[in-house]
């Protein structure tokens, strides 16, 4: 795993190195994140690897996000009038969102996936 | 030596006792999502950080200070955000039959998303500061807040607007299809993806792996697509 780790992050120092050289507006991780998909055929032999690593930061992202949703909980204390606007967005917003994409996917979609070939499963927790 | 402010001060300020409330806030997060059999809303995606605050709240330190030492795990979420290229490669092949439907879907989902917030936050009174932050409300939280911070919103309500949309989005996607009538997995995993990236995904995979491979490719696609968009056309215009 740890070899992974240090890929990514290898690949994490690149785009932020090419956005300061070339002053790009695409987020640093984000070139990180397109030039490691297109060197991942590069990396067969470390892909357990790399999987895991991932996985592992994937799995915990809940514990990388709390400084930053603990800013939004103090924001939100101090700008009390900001709370409808933004609850609002999440709710109806994503209501929307939702209602778009399927039934603009389920006019063009070749391959019917009935529900009942679904399968209860365990619940898995956080992503 | 006598415990006086200064020296809580002191300590509370420095990243091992940040990195060590965090974790241990987390822990706390899943031990109460567990005991309460899952309940959605306790998710430890939107829990994790109440211990924190309460912390926080009544030592004698700011925010600032807290986030200041743990700037590690802020690096680490840019991490994240570079390894999700991982299982978008592993997830390629499931798809290309189905080409043609996840562009326009992607198309049509991703500028709604952001068009639909803006408007909706302008009507409820948002100011410019929330207008931009919640722009990117239908990406997955580590790129959002990237998004928002090259685009002059403030990451931190970026994070908790992705979060409540992750949570509500993940709760509400199935029910609506329902409803639409639309019983197809893969518009449901793609959907799912789209609207509720990280927790709408693993969502997907309690339905079925193929639900739940379109979701991860919902959520990879939007993502590129909406980074990639979005500081260009914000610094196009102004």
């Amino acid at each position: 795993m740890i070899k992974g780790l240090f890929i990514i992050l290898l690949f994490q120092l690149l785009g932020e190195a090419i956005q300061h050289l070339t002053g790009m507006l695409v987020p640093s991780s984000i070139i990180g994140m397109i030039l490691l998909f297109l060197a991942l055929p590069l990396f067969n032999s470390l892909s357990n690897d790399l999987t895991n690593a991932s996985h592992q930061l994937i799995q915990h992202m809940s514990l990388l996000l709390i400084p930053s949703v603990s800013g939004f909980i103090f924001y939100l204390l101090h700008n009390q009038n900001q709370t409808l606007p933004i609850l609002t967005v999440a709710s109806l917003g994503t209501v929307v969102v939702i209602v778009v994409t399927a039934l603009v996917m389920n006019q063009l979609v070749h391959g019917s996936h009935p529900m009942k070939d679904s399968f209860p499963k365990d619940p898995k927790n956080d992503s | 030596m006598t415990l006086n402010m200064e020296t809580v001060r002191a300590v509370a300020c420095t990243p091992l006792f940040g990195l060590t409330l965090t974790i241990g806030s987390y822990l706390l997060s899943i031990w109460v999502f567990r005991k309460f059999g899952e309940f959605p809303l306790l998710n430890p995606v939107l829990t994790a950080a109440i211990p924190v605050v309460a912390v926080i709240y009544y030592l004698p330190i700011d925010y600032s200070n807290y986030a200041n030492s743990t700037e590690l795990l802020s690096l680490l979420l840019g991490t994240t955000t570079v390894s999700l290229s991982i299982p978008l490669y592993r997830h390629l092949p499931t798809i290309h039959s189905e080409i043609p439907a996840i562009i326009s879907a992607l198309l049509a989902g991703s500028t709604v998303a952001p068009a639909s917030a803006i408007v909706i936050a302008w009507l409820t009174g948002g100011n410019n500061e929330t207008l931009l932050s919640v722009a990117p409300k239908s990406i997955t939280t580590p790129i959002a807040m990237a998004v928002s911070e090259c685009i002059g919103g403030l990451a931190s309500i970026t994070a908790g607007t992705v979060i409540s949309v992750s949570v509500f989005g993940a709760i509400v996607t199935a029910p609506l299809l329902r409803m639409l009538r639309i019983d197809n997995q893969a518009v449901l995993g793609f959907t799912l993806g789209l609207s509720a990236h990280g927790l709408g995904t693993a969502k997907a995979f309690e339905y079925s792996p193929i639900a739940g491979a379109f979701a991860c490719l919902g959520l990879a696609l939007t993502g590129a697509l909406t980074s990639i968009a979005m500081p260009l056309i914000y610094h196009t215009l102004l």
